[in-house]
């Protein structure tokens, strides 16, 4: 298997368009850990799975497997292999024909197939199911040998196309937790593609977030969350408010950044964010808190509450905030808002971000 | 309560399955009835002691293999084209899906006299091409001929059957095989060719059973020699009296037909179950020059062999010979005569309403049935009776009414016809959202409605088009077919296609070609309203 000795997966410019659409990606698989790419669904993330698997040829960009350039490679030569989207078993094969089904068209022999299946089903106990069908498996036995299937031919990367998308969410979770720890036992490099965000950032060692063909920002998922590279990046993860920065002001040497609901001082990081047009003044959900100070002081802002949920260690609040929408908050429980209220919350200096309105 | 809602629930079934188990299996009892005159199994016996009779089942069975392997040798080609790529004409060829429903077997047959015949303009034009003196293809009066003609005029439905399988085939499993290092052979021959298998059997099947019991092809071109169980038949009934040995046939082909029908039923479940795992994905371009050419070739071949015969009919309607057949020109005077028929007027008005008649008795009878067939438990009763007027002749059934009622009756004409027709229409009303998804009826429920209520309210407006696609294919079918007229004959009652098949029979082409496009506009002009490509069986 290719546990002894795991490689980095490099997607480099990969690129391709059609009227009207453009991928165009760079993304690193780190040796040995799980990529997770996350993105609404059309942003182009499957389109450059399949062209890191060979399977859609790129326009341009190369693809680097372990230092060695396979983009002239033919899908099957490339060391990559995949678990499909309702994992693609060949349903008129039992278990043990699906598994074996690579290593037939690489011509080994039958008794080193039999020998390499049962290790197989037994490392990912499934012994004694080499003669069942497809749809005689629970998801899980059909994930499992999917998996069984891709490992058989020792790839040196495991691509995951949305393997759990049309599964319920209780299986999902569970199969989920299934994936990462087979990968950390077995030790491959994985790159697993998602449309859900917290299937993602639960999967990933690192997340890249993809939204209109591009990446849009790449790293481990708690800097995703707390350090978005920008107000696009923070949108889709959710992890907070994005308040639009209406001008800049100095105060006593200090930068401050005014929003239609507060005044804020900027850190000095985000100077030169704030020069963009468009700047978003960002900060995690959890950050503010309800406080009675006056309206008009640096480092609060006013929103009125629309709606309040019991989230049992908190409480979740939606709040319309003048010029930004409806944003969620997590406020302490021992919060005093009402729905229907203008509350006034304070943000700590050390939480604020100025954030560019798209990634540079 | 539970006992009165049952009871009302199941009238509609109660009176609509005798009803069609009348339509079906009175004739059906008829036909078999006089191998009872002086003993069954004395009757049987003689019979397959007649030699004529195991050639005529040998060659039934023979010229129905061939034709299925021919059709599908044909349509397959057609079928990855539609599935699997994009190109100029693509709706053509799709559209061509809808011959072997709309355009009636006369037709064709007539077309490829007209092409492939001694005289036709295929070997007129080799015999101008090559210099030659004697016309090179003679093949069309014999075997050949005949599975030439079933093979053409079937391989739409293979094509549209293997074609909407293949379209929608799983690409993640070929991508799968293909990461597996699978080469694009084994990629075909291990992924696709067995997720495409279950259609093209019953595609195949389904062809084997339409040409076992093709009539109006085999009497024109099969020759004096022995025809198919169902020419016998007719041969049998009408011209030599010997009924027991007519029932005979009936019988034996029946149950050759039902083996066929199982068939066809088995590999349709496999492929509906195939279904289930369905993606479609979009068909791209080709890919290289040497896809384009073999695609160019293969369009040429379509339309040279397919489309020519059709063809030739309206050319030859057009056509004016002089009655010495020296000189001949352009232009309408073929219809004029054939306007300025005696007979055509009523023909006309028979087709007609023999066609609305038999078509509404099929769309009624299919809608019912299909609301009715979705409570039953029983597989027989849901999946197996829809089928099983596939597996009955028209030519059986009209016999047999001519039999039970001791005389030939229009109405027994247009049961027969609604009979045959009724799987066609079946299947495109089953199609339609409101029967297939019980939720709207489960919420008119939920809301008050009764379940005759829902039926009519919301099934019934939510099938409207299909059950107007339904309709049409039953009209096409039922005014396009000769074969219950020819072989059960009501005195001065003639519709065009008997008009067509005598003015063919004889060898007033010209005329025959004018009452052939006439009634091809009739059956085939609501599929021209309709897309085309929505044509579904």
């Amino acid at each position: 298997m290719s546990a002894s000795d795991p490689v980095r997966l490099e997607m480099v410019e990969l690129t391709k368009a059609w009227p009207g659409q453009v991928v165009s990606v760079s993304m690193v698989a780190e040796a040995g850990g799980i990529l997770a790419v996350a993105g609404p669904s059309g942003c182009g993330k499957s389109t450059a799975l399949r062209m890191a698997a060979g399977l859609e040829p790129p326009d341009s960009g190369r693809v680097v497997v372990g230092g060695r350039d396979v983009s002239a490679l033919e899908p099957s030569l490339r060391g990559i292999g995949m678990v499909f989207q309702d994992y693609a078993l060949f349903p008129h094969l039992d278990v043990a024909g699906n598994i074996e089904y690579g290593l037939r068209t690489r011509g080994v022999k039958a008794a080193e197939r039999r020998a390499t299946v049962s290790r197989l089903l037994d490392s990912l106990g499934l012994s004694g199911f080499e003669r069942r069908r497809p749809r005689e498996l629970s998801g899980g036995e059909r994930q499992r040998v999917a998996l069984a299937r891709t490992l058989a031919v020792e790839p040196a990367v495991v691509l995951f196309d949305e393997p759990l998308s049309s599964l319920d969410a209780a299986l999902r979770k569970r199969l989920r937790s299934d994936i990462v720890d087979e990968q950390r036992r077995l030790g491959f490099t994985a790159v697993y593609v998602t449309h859900d965000l917290e299937e993602a950032m639960a999967v990933g060692d690192r997340l890249a977030v993809m939204a209109d063909g591009r990446v849009l920002q790449c790293g481990p998922p708690d800097e995703l969350w707390e350090r978005p590279a920008s107000a696009e990046v923070a949108a889709f993860i959710g992890s907070g408010p994005c308040l639009p920065v209406v001008r800049v002001e100095r105060d006593d040497g200090v930068v401050v950044a005014v929003t239609s609901a507060g005044r804020f001082a900027a850190p000095a990081d985000g100077l030169s964010a704030l020069e963009t047009a468009g700047a978003r003044l960002f900060f995690d959900r959890s950050a503010a808190t309800p406080c009675a100070a006056a309206p008009g002081e640096t480092g609060v802002f006013r929103a009125r509450c629309v709606r309040l949920d019991y989230a049992g260690d908190s409480l979740e609040c939606v709040v319309e905030v003048d010029g930004a929408g409806l944003s969620s908050l997590r406020l302490p429980k021992s919060a005093e808002a009402r729905v229907g209220d203008m509350i006034s919350l304070r943000v700590p200096w050390a939480a604020i971000r100025i954030l560019p309105a798209a990634a540079r | 309560m539970k006992a009165i809602r049952s009871r009302r629930s199941s009238l509609p079934a109660a009176v609509l399955f005798p009803a069609f188990g009348a339509a079906l299996l009175v004739p059906l009892a008829a036909a078999f009835m006089p191998l009872f005159d002086g003993g069954a199994a004395a009757n049987l016996v003689r019979a397959f002691a007649d030699p004529r009779f195991f050639r005529s089942f040998a060659y039934g069975l023979s010229q129905a293999a061939a034709s299925a392997v021919l059709a599908a040798a044909i349509g397959l080609p057609g079928a990855f084209l539609i599935a699997r790529r994009d190109f100029p004409g693509k709706r053509l060829l799709s559209a061509l899906s809808a011959v072997p429903f709309c355009v009636p077997p006369l037709i064709i047959a007539v077309g490829f006299v007209l092409y492939y015949g001694r005289e036709g303009f295929l070997n007129r034009a080799l015999m101008a091409a090559f210099g030659l003196d004697e016309p090179p293809l003679r093949f069309l009066y014999s075997f050949a001929g005949v599975v030439m003609a079933h093979g053409f005029y079937n391989f739409p439905v293979v094509m549209r059957f293997v074609g909407d399988a293949w379209a929608t085939a799983p690409r993640r499993h070929e991508d799968a095989a293909r990461l597996l290092g699978a080469s694009e052979r084994r990629v075909f021959m291990t992924v696709t060719l067995p997720s495409i298998l279950p259609s093209i059997g019953a595609a195949m099947s389904l062809v084997f059973l339409m040409c076992f019991y093709s009539f109006v092809i085999v009497l024109l071109f099969g020759g004096p020699g022995v025809g198919t169980p169902e020419v016998e038949l007719y041969r049998a009934a009408r011209f030599e009296f010997d009924r027991p040995l007519a029932s005979a046939f009936a019988l034996v082909e029946t149950a050759v037909a039902m083996g066929a029908l199982s068939l066809y039923a088995a590999f349709e479940r496999r492929a509906a179950g195939d279904r289930e795992e369905s993606e479609r994905g979009a068909p791209t371009g080709f890919r290289g020059a040497g896809e384009v050419a073999l695609a160019a070739l293969y369009g040429t071949f379509i339309a040279v062999c397919f489309i020519g015969p059709l063809a030739s009919i309206v050319a030859e309607s057009l056509t004016i010979r002089s009655a010495a057949r020296v000189g001949s020109g352009l232009g309408f005077g073929n219809y004029a005569s054939l306007f300025a028929r005696r007979g055509f007027a009523p023909a006309l008005a028979n087709t007609a309403s023999l066609g609305l008649l038999s078509a509404a008795l099929a769309s009624v009878a299919g809608f019912s049935l299909s609301v009715g067939l979705k409570r039953a438990r029983s597989p027989f009763l849901s999946k197996i009776l829809p089928l099983l007027p596939l597996g009955i002749s028209g030519v059986v059934l009209a016999y047999g009414w001519s039999s039970a009622l001791g005389r030939s009756s229009a109405l027994a004409v247009a049961a027969v016809q609604a009979v045959s027709a009724y799987p066609f229409a079946l299947r495109a009303i089953q199609s339609s959202v409101g029967l297939s998804d019980e939720r709207y009826v489960e919420a008119a429920r939920s809301l008050g409605s009764s379940r005759l209520g829902a039926a009519l309210r919301v099934r019934l407006p939510m099938a409207a088009p299909s059950i107007a696609s339904g309709f049409a294919f039953a009209f096409a079918m039922s005014a396009g077919d000769a074969n219950a007229l020819i072989a059960a004959p009501v005195a001065g009652f003639e519709t065009l296609a008997l008009l067509l098949y005598r003015l063919a029979g004889s060898y007033r082409l010209n005329e025959a070609c004018a009452a052939a496009v006439v009634l091809a506009i009739g059956t085939g002009f609501i599929f021209f309203i309709k897309d085309a490509s929505d044509v579904r069986l």
